[in-house]
């Protein structure tokens, strides 16, 4: 149900995206309208987040330790997975965003002859990684539309990524995009325990990406004359002086829109979850709350049992103070 | 040992949807709800309830208001909170990481859908759009029923916070957990296994609710029986003004067992080493059971033990072997009671190692002090009066999760001990796996819950007991003493369970000491 639901959502998307391309006169006003509407919810969706998040205070010092505490001189302190100093945090952090350090952990109990016992898996460690990193070039990829003359480490980007195959030219970013995509995808119906946790949204984003990573790469290896056409279009937009009388592929508008409906969808979404590792307290707080007092900005007096000070240590027999 | 009687289902597939409403209230598996008495003593609010397993509280007229209004100010006061609202990606990690989820198979009692409840409702109510496309943003509206889920499921979390060192964006569901627990304390829902020693405490400092007398006559009879085992009459003072240490543990050490022979475990080091300390009949608790219902009740709690330290005018905290105890003075402690400007740095008069990482706090974990004092070889041992004792260490939740302290207890393991065998690598460290009982669940009524949560961990000791013949599970948590003798009785049988320090007191040889013929559990040596 929640998977036909978000396949609908997608294909109304897909289908709005097939209508306007086919309109001549509409095709270049509706890129130039998505583009500068999408990107302003962008912006300003991100910025809220961040600002509901750092307006959130951090009253206690409550990292999750994985390794051994600085204590003794005479043991091994584990600096990576339990770090006492804000720059040790940080590459904890770092480790978390560059590595998925989390994720390597992954392991699946299972009962073998009576025996239960642990199995290290990291597939979803290679499929998440696989993702992120080929979404990160082909966002890096995607800067080219932003700068005229494209800088060189661009292009030179540009050409380990692509290579052709049968006469199309594809890019080995977008593949990889696309079938860790595919994998995740079937990751969540395959697994029964991931396929019952999951809702519309889990679905639509995985959706989503993968009719934007289609869309793109099709887009990629269609000919050079469409993609200079794209990229003189794109450059226009940049510079706030929108081409609109550009000729452009009907295929740009599908893509555009697509990703116009990624960039609204984002900052509301799950897909805001790199703040939940980089924002976080229990990554980002170094582990030093004995040495250090982590102060609460909202602190405030609490009723306590008092004892007066200055009174004689209290005599066998009598009864405890009470409030 | 009988057959155990639960069947654990192995890790199936789950049908449906996890939004379906079906929950199996299967008494057993949860807490009862707290009595008035106990609820009112701490001044608490406090809604009645009636009919088991569908408890029905008779709520404020405005509870709706009340736990909304809950909710906007933790938004805002916790950071955490916000984010994990908003950050899950429902990736499914955390399911098999939570020792409940392994031993239940109920694929409702995982973080990911615990989590799931609050968000939920966070999302219908403080998330864009959430209550006009509740369609997309599967947001739920707030009703008794939520609430029924939350006391059922937020009480079946033992805060050990295993599925944030797994989960890929750091999500801590221990902290959704207390924070579900304070929102339903505001209406008047609580827990009775987490108001009962809460009360206590409130009302005497302690959770068992013990006075000064009997806290007194618990010491008093604890050094009678190690001077009837080694000879040597130790001394114990309690509420000693003056002292250089206070030393503070859970009161279980004084009243419980096995808990009690770790207590004369510390009380032979501290003669050995001539320790100028102090235990105190005020602060006679290092546990700290308001963590368990709220982050005010524990700052409440806690308060005793830098009062009471300024009182007796002591230079620093000794604490003993607690868990959750060490999570409070570990994390929360100078936070919510500090600053402790009074105290000084704990130093080790005779290794003379300054321990700078707790210098702020001014507490010292009793494994870290022996630790050292090993280290530097100042303890003369005989590792042959643990002869009997094939030897495994359960690292207790928070000491490892919530401190990192992993290699002072097993130093002092490798030293006391004469072999020690290590559980599986994913069950160990800071991977450990719930004793079952943690986070306040442990009561008498959810026998079943306990053995279902505490089975993964049951599972690990008897795999090295078939291998290496362990017999033995040390631990330095006092709820782990508690609950985990029953566990291994009931899963893996001829386990015993004991402190780090009872084996430390067993090999330590006292100056001045007879012929010890037997161990500190008065068992025969040879």
């Amino acid at each position: 149900m929640k998977l036909f639901q978000a396949i609908a959502a997608v294909a109304l998307i897909l289908l709005a995206g097939i209508i306007a391309a086919s309109v001549p006169w509409l095709r270049t006003p509706a890129a130039v309208a998505v583009s500068y509407v999408s990107v302003g919810v962008f912006v300003a969706g991100i910025c809220y987040r961040f600002v509901l998040w750092a307006k959130s205070s951090v009253p206690f010092c409550i990292p999750v330790t994985c390794g051994q505490q600085a204590s003794s001189p005479g043991l091994r302190h584990d600096r990576l997975d339990n770090p006492n100093t804000s720059s040790g945090a940080a590459l904890r952090v770092a480790m978390e965003v560059l590595c998925f350090r989390s994720l390597w952990r992954e392991h699946r109990p299972e009962t073998r002859n009576g025996v239960l016992v642990y199995a290290n898996d990291r597939r979803l460690w290679l499929v998440s990684i696989a993702f992120h990193y080929a979404l990160l070039v082909v966002m890096l990829r995607h800067l080219a539309l932003l700068f005229a003359p494209v800088p060189h480490m661009l292009t030179g980007l540009g050409r380990i990524d692509d290579f052709s195959l049968f006469g199309a030219r594809l890019s080995f970013s977008g593949l990889l995009l696309l079938v860790s995509l595919g994998a995740l995808f079937f990751r969540r119906l395959w697994n029964a325990r991931v396929r019952f946790i999951s809702l519309f949204t889990d679905h639509f984003a995985l959706l989503l990406l993968f009719a934007v990573g289609v869309s793109g790469e099709l887009l990629h290896s269609s000919g050079q004359k469409d993609l200079e056409a794209i990229k003189h279009f794109a450059h226009s937009l940049s510079a706030f002086h929108p081409a609109m009388h550009a000729v452009i592929p009907p295929l740009f508008l599908v893509h555009r829109l697509l990703v116009g409906a990624l960039l609204i969808y984002f900052p509301f979404s799950k897909l805001m979850h790199i703040g939940g590792i980089v924002a976080n307290p229990v990554y980002n707080l170094a582990n030093n709350s004995r040495a250090r007092m982590h102060a609460n900005p909202w602190n405030y007096p609490v009723a306590s049992r008092s004892i007066p000070t200055g009174e004689p240590p209290i005599e066998a027999g009598s009864k405890c103070p009470n409030r | 040992m009988s057959e155990p009687l639960i069947q654990i289902e192995p890790l199936s597939s789950p049908r449906g949807g996890c939004q379906g409403k079906n929950i199996n209230y299967h008494e057993g598996t949860f807490c009862h709800p707290a009595s008035a008495a106990d609820v009112q003593q701490l001044g608490l609010p406090y809604s009645p309830a009636t009919g088991s397993p569908e408890f029905d509280w008779e709520l404020p007229p405005d509870w709706e208001e009340i736990i909304l209004r809950g909710m906007k100010e933790r938004l805002e006061k916790y950071r955490s909170f916000r984010l994990f609202m908003d950050s899950c990606v429902r990736c499914g990690v955390c399911m098999d990481k939570c020792p409940i989820y392994i031993g239940s198979s109920n694929p409702k009692n995982t973080p990911v859908l615990r989590g799931e409840l609050m968000r939920a409702v966070y999302r219908y109510y403080f998330a864009p759009g959430g209550r006009h496309f509740p369609g997309i943003t599967r947001g739920k509206p707030l009703r008794k029923e939520t609430l029924r889920q939350w006391f059922y499921y937020f009480y079946q979390c033992t805060e050990c916070r295993r599925c944030a060192v797994y989960c890929p964006v750091g999500i801590d569901t221990a902290e959704i957990t207390m924070i579900g627990r304070e929102l339903l304390g505001l209406v008047g829902i609580h827990a009775g296994s987490v108001m009962k020693p809460a009360a206590n405490s409130w009302r005497t400092g302690n959770s068992l609710g013990k006075n000064p007398d009997e806290i007194r006559q618990a010491l008093d009879s604890a050094a009678d029986e190690l001077e009837q085992i080694t000879g040597v009459r130790v001394e114990v003072p309690v509420d000693r003004k003056g002292a250089e240490i206070l030393f503070l543990t859970p009161s279980a050490d004084l009243f419980c067992k096995p808990h009690r022979y770790t207590l004369l475990g510390y009380l032979a080091l501290f003669h050995q080493i001539g320790l100028d300390y102090t235990f105190s009949t005020i602060a006679a608790e290092g546990s700290n059971p308001g963590l368990y219902s709220s982050h005010e009740l524990a700052q409440r709690l806690g308060a005793p033990i830098y009062e009471e330290a300024r009182r007796l005018g002591v230079q620093w905290i000794l604490g003993g072997e607690g868990g959750h105890m060490w999570r409070t003075i570990h994390q929360y402690l100078l936070t919510m009671n500090g600053p402790a400007g009074f105290l000084r740095t704990p130093e080790s008069a005779l290794t003379g190692t300054r321990f700078e990482h707790a210098s702020a706090a001014g507490a010292l974990h009793i494994c870290e002090f022996s630790a050292d004092l090993l280290h530097h070889g100042k303890l003369p041992l005989d590792a042959s009066r643990n002869h009997r004792w094939t030897v495994t260490y359960h690292d207790s939740c928070h000491p490892a999760r919530s401190m990192g302290m992993l290699e002072e207890p097993r130093t002092i393991l490798r030293h006391a001990a004469e072999r020690f065998v290590e559980m599986p690598v994913n069950t160990i460290r800071e991977n450990t796996l719930c004793c079952g009982a943690g986070g306040g669940l442990d009561a008498e009524e959810n026998f079943e819950y306990r053995m279902r949560c505490g089975y993964p961990r049951a599972m690990a000791v008897k795999t090295v007991k078939e291998e290496s013949g362990v017999n033995l599970l040390a631990c330095i948590c006092a709820t782990d003493k508690v609950s985990l003798p029953v566990l291994l009785d009931y899963w893996v049988g001829d386990v015993a369970v004991a402190g780090v320090h009872e084996l430390l007191g067993n090999a330590l040889v006292l100056r001045g000491e007879k012929l010890r013929t037997t161990d500190l559990r008065g068992q025969p040596l040879r």
